[in-house]
């Protein structure tokens, strides 16, 4: 057996054990979260050098891509960089693969037209190819980086001047501290705020942190959909009190249980014995094939929302 | 070492460049701002002023400024100029931001949107 560790900054509340079967390789899953502490989580990615075959990093991004260019956010970087001697991933490069396949298979399959479908997408530096793929299904987006991430007031309406304005502030970006919610930041209660972007959209789409923390009240979001990664079941929940009626989730489902890319990516490096840089397209696209990867679309008015995520 | 009659200038160029750009009146909106620029080299010390999603340098000394910025004059100098994004002294220890963090972030990006290609 294979053994993965997803050390997170999110919340401990969301550890979590599992065993999966993964091209044919049994797999153990433990995920760890570290409550937004940086210092406790480089501790324990040292401490796992070598005693595990490979390290997810959730609750932060190591690399984004923006318009072909790849930046590397600092601290990220370091606790990558922690555990020389063992694969460390922080699921950027499966994202890149998972999510454009998650838009593609909801334009054809989804409940809801994306063709002219307005979204506010609450971040896209971190998930370009979701972005590049929902303005190829015809989806109108207004990408919310600034703002969700910077507390700047100003919605960008297009890639062009997403990668305008990213060339300029990316690199920055990446070495300062941002407004992204860690630990117990992302089990407080939403604090609306940009409530004309969120009226505006029939979809949000990004980091369901991201989502959550300004997420207004059932007279604003009542209808609308969420496109995001994974969720527990109180984030259902709180969707569904606010009157969403979809959640559609791109992390897959295996074995009933929702996997952050990050693990999954970890999962696949110790599954196949390679290392992060020798794993290739194909690897990733027979990976969504042999699983039989599909999004997860909820409706939230049904009675039951599915599995927790890890 | 900077002088004041250098920082004038620097700073009428960057308030000039910042006022013509549309999208810079967008992002601060409702952002209003006095920032004092002070030297830890030199007995000056200058204000700004963001309000109304425009800058201009103040002639009197406010009463209280929102966010501190002090370094070296050479150093504030060249942040005002765009030769330094005001990351790098700032994680070098060599500008020290008294401000919230969400302050510390706008006025980083709005900087660099004056600057940037």
């Amino acid at each position: 057996m294979k053994h993965v560790v997803s050390v997170s900054l999110g919340s401990s509340r969301r550890d979590h054990r599992a065993i999966l079967q993964l091209l044919d390789v049994e797999v153990e899953m433990v995920r760890r979260g570290f409550d937004g502490d940086v210092e406790a989580a480089f501790r324990a990615i040292a401490d796992l050098n070598g005693q595990v075959d490979a390290i997810g990093l959730g609750g932060l991004d190591v690399y984004l891509y923006v318009a072909g260019e790849r930046y590397v956010l600092a601290d990220g970087l370091r606790l990558l960089e922690a555990a020389p001697s063992t694969p460390t991933v922080d699921g950027s490069t499966l994202k890149q693969t998972l999510e454009p396949a998650a838009v593609r298979w909801l334009r054809d399959h989804g409940p809801i037209e994306l063709n002219g479908l307005d979204v506010l997408m609450v971040s896209a530096m971190d998930r370009y190819g979701m972005a590049e793929t929902l303005e190829a299904a015809g989806c109108r987006v207004v990408y919310g980086d600034l703002m969700f991430l910077a507390g700047v007031p100003y919605p960008i309406t297009g890639l062009d001047e997403l990668a305008r304005i990213g060339r300029r502030l990316a690199r920055e970006m990446t070495r300062l501290p941002m407004l992204y919610p860690t630990g117990a930041a992302q089990d407080a209660p939403p604090e609306p705020r940009f409530q004309d972007s969120y009226a505006a959209c029939a979809m949000v789409a990004g980091d369901f942190h991201l989502i959550r923390r300004y997420l207004p009240g059932r007279e604003t979001m009542a209808g609308k959909a969420v496109l995001t990664q994974t969720t527990t079941a109180a984030d259902r929940a709180l969707l569904a009190e606010r009157g969403l009626r979809y959640l559609f989730t791109t992390t897959p489902l295996l074995d009933g249980r929702s996997f952050g890319t990050n693990a999954l990516e970890a999962a696949m490096v110790a599954a196949l014995g390679k290392q992060p840089q020798d794993l290739t397209t194909a690897d990733f696209t027979g990976l969504l094939a042999a699983i039989d990867y599909r999004p997860t679309v909820l409706d939230l008015t049904a009675p039951a929302h599915g599995s927790e995520g890890i | 070492m900077v002088d004041s009659r250098e920082m004038d200038r620097v700073l009428t160029d960057f308030a000039s460049r910042f006022n013509a750009k549309p999208e810079l009146a967008k992002m601060t909106a409702g952002w209003e701002r006095t920032i004092t620029i002070e030297p830890s080299d030199a007995a000056w010390r200058r204000d700004l002023r963001v309000e109304r999603g425009l800058v201009r340098t103040l002639e009197q000394v406010p009463e209280k400024a929102e966010i501190r910025l002090v370094g070296r004059s050479s150093v504030l100098a060249d942040i005002f100029a765009g030769r330094l994004s005001p990351t790098e002294p700032y994680l070098d220890g060599d500008l020290v931001v008294h401000s919230s963090e969400e302050d510390m972030m706008k006025l980083d990006i709005f900087t660099l949107m004056v600057w940037g290609e």
